[in-house]
């Protein structure tokens, strides 16, 4: 089959790279400011690094930069392979990583220096908002562009939910990032008050629903069958599950309003669809789970099954907190405490980070000509340092949240408060040792993985991969 | 809550917009064999060349590196050359359509 077409993996390689690359610049900055909360002046005091300018760092590092890049990556994999086809407007694909890049970049450089819009998991200023924008777009039309040339018929449900994630994400972005410029590094959002607020969480629950959701699950429903060469447990159950998740999803946001100045039936709403939403989700996690039914053994040894399978009991564990924290009453508990942080880092190093690294470290030998990851046994310890490291994090702040949360409610009979803050924040201190030490743990793990990749990647020799061709043509 | 003049009318257009997805996925034949589009992914060729260039050099020998010449086992390669659109009104079961090789 002289001549034969090849799949383009120039992109998929760029992007699988830079993300476990990006992937140990945001856990290696979230290691820094919780280490800041146990120990605030350990840098110094320098602006530049203070708490308040790297934590938008962190997560933009770690949701944009490390997220972003795997799902670029996955997603142009997955669409080529499953499409039997190159990718559509190769050079749009190329501007895509440098354009994603230099916005990763840009945030590194304009974050520490103080340039912020304010609005949480959307803090960069406006032009660096409109290239995101621009990028976005590219993204949109190279991916859709693929669906549409495919040579396949049936589009793998994996390709709908990478479609629903890209298309959500350019309606949240362009909205939320809606804003006045007043110079080239300020803007105001064109939203104010608790209207700005409403549109905030619209765009903040969304971005978790589509970018950390919708996107991985893409991932999972690829990668899950491919690792453990056995097709999805129920086909049927993956397409209810897009079905139902995208009908459902888009009004959880209200419930990160609770007890504020939105409307009381605005925030029942939330709750009532937050509460919608664990029907779905679980669906969709037993299906992933089950696919390894009648198979369990492969779980014993092979470690990349594992880093996807634990990520699914992982967005199990966390699709169940969030509804549960979304009802009013267990709210006026856990908000503002740092449960919250339990359950997002249950959710972002759990499920979006070991599902990520899983498909890396089955994309990183394929894209790059080698039979197989340079060591098994380093992912084997990556998996197991992982697991630990989140346990001890969550739970740390498990214990830590639900502390503060009854300290801060706890009344005398006279009916003064019975601590003060500072005495909750004492309290915590002892939690913040052990969620440092959580954090270093899961860093520890990915410096292993780019280890691992880097070495992968010098021992492989890389050779295009062909477009499989019709039997008769 | 004026903002939700904009939040529901946006809500409502991208509802649409999947009630249309739906609608082209179910008027394109996308669910007629859930079965079948489960297990075709398994069925593509996603090594690289140096490893599976006896799977695309000749389908039947190549059967997956020596994966299992039994009916069951040899289905993935050879699905793969089927598994486009050219063919994919064939008879759906792949296993059926392996004995011809």
């Amino acid at each position: 089959m002289a001549g034969q077409a090849q799949y383009d993996d120039r992109v998929v390689r760029q992007f699988a790279l830079m993300t476990v690359v990006w992937g140990v610049v945001g856990m290696l900055v979230g290691v820094i400011i919780a280490a800041q909360l146990a120990f605030p002046d350990f840098l110094g005091g320098i602006p530049w690094l203070s708490y308040g300018r790297l934590r938008p760092l962190h997560t933009n590092a770690v949701i944009f930069a490390f997220g972003g890049c795997s799902l670029f990556a996955t997603s142009y994999y997955v669409v080529q392979r499953t499409c039997h086809v190159r990718l559509f407007a190769p050079a749009l694909a190329s501007f895509t990583f440098w354009g994603w890049t230099a916005v990763i970049v840009l945030a590194a450089v304009t974050l520490p220096l103080g340039f912020t819009s304010g609005k949480e998991y959307a803090e960069l200023e406006w032009p660096i908002d409109i290239l995101i924008a621009i990028v976005w777009v590219s993204y949109a039309i190279v991916f859709f562009g693929t669906l549409a040339t495919r040579k396949v018929s049936h589009i793998y449900v994996a390709n709908w939910f990478f479609g629903a994630f890209i298309l959500t994400v350019a309606v949240l972005h362009i909205v939320n990032s809606a804003a006045i410029p007043v110079t080239l590094f300020k803007s105001y959002s064109a939203y104010a008050g608790v209207q700005d607020a409403m549109v905030q969480w619209w765009y903040g629950h969304n971005a978790v629903g589509f970018f950390l959701t919708a996107g991985f699950l893409g991932m999972m429903y690829y990668f899950i069958p491919k690792q453990a060469e056995r097709p999805i447990y129920s086909y049927r159950l993956s397409v209810v599950h897009f079905w139902a998740l995208i009908f459902t999803y888009m009004w959880a946001g209200p419930h990160h309003l609770h007890y504020t100045a939105l409307p009381d039936w605005a925030q029942s709403l939330g709750m009532v669809f937050s509460l919608i939403l664990l029907a779905p989700s679980w669906g969709g996690m037993i299906n992933g789970i089950m696919t390894l039914s009648g198979a369990w053994h492969k779980l014993r040894d092979d470690p990349i099954l594992k880093f996807l399978i634990v990520s699914l009991s992982f967005y199990g564990m966390s699709t169940f907190e969030g509804p549960m924290m979304s009802i009013k009453t267990v709210n006026a508990l856990s908000h503002y405490t740092d449960w919250t942080i339990g359950h997002v880092h249950s959710g972002a190093l759990g499920w979006v980070g070991l599902v990520a690294m899983g498909s890396v470290y089955f994309l990183i030998p394929r894209v790059f000509g080698a039979t197989e990851m340079w060591s098994k046994r380093l992912i084997e310890i990556h998996f197991w340092i992982a697991t630990i490291g989140i346990v001890i994090y969550i739970a740390a702040m498990w214990i830590a949240g639900v502390m503060q949360g009854l300290m801060w409610r706890a009344v005398n009979d006279d009916g003064t408060l019975t601590y003060s803050f500072i005495e909750s924040v004492k309290a915590t201190y002892p939690f913040y040792l052990v969620r440092l030490f959580g954090g270093v743990l899961y860093l520890g793990g990915v410096l292993l993985m780019l280890y691992n990749v880097a070495r992968t990647i010098m021992a492989g020799r890389i050779q295009p991969a062909p477009i499989p061709v019709p039997a008769h043509a | 809550m004026d903002i939700l003049l904009l939040l529901i009318p946006l809500s409502i257009v991208l509802v649409c917009l999947g009630a249309w997805a739906f609608r082209w996925s179910l008027d394109h034949d996308q669910f007629d064999d859930l079965e079948r589009h489960g297990r075709s992914i398994l069925e593509e060729d996603g090594l690289p060349a140096n490893t599976s260039a006896s799977a695309s050099a000749s389908a039947g020998a190549g059967a997956g590196g020596g994966a299992g010449a039994g009916a069951g086992a040899a289905v993935a390669p050879v699905a793969s050359e089927e598994n486009t659109r050219a063919v994919v009104q064939a008879p759906a079961r792949t296993d059926h359509l392996s004995d011809e090789y």
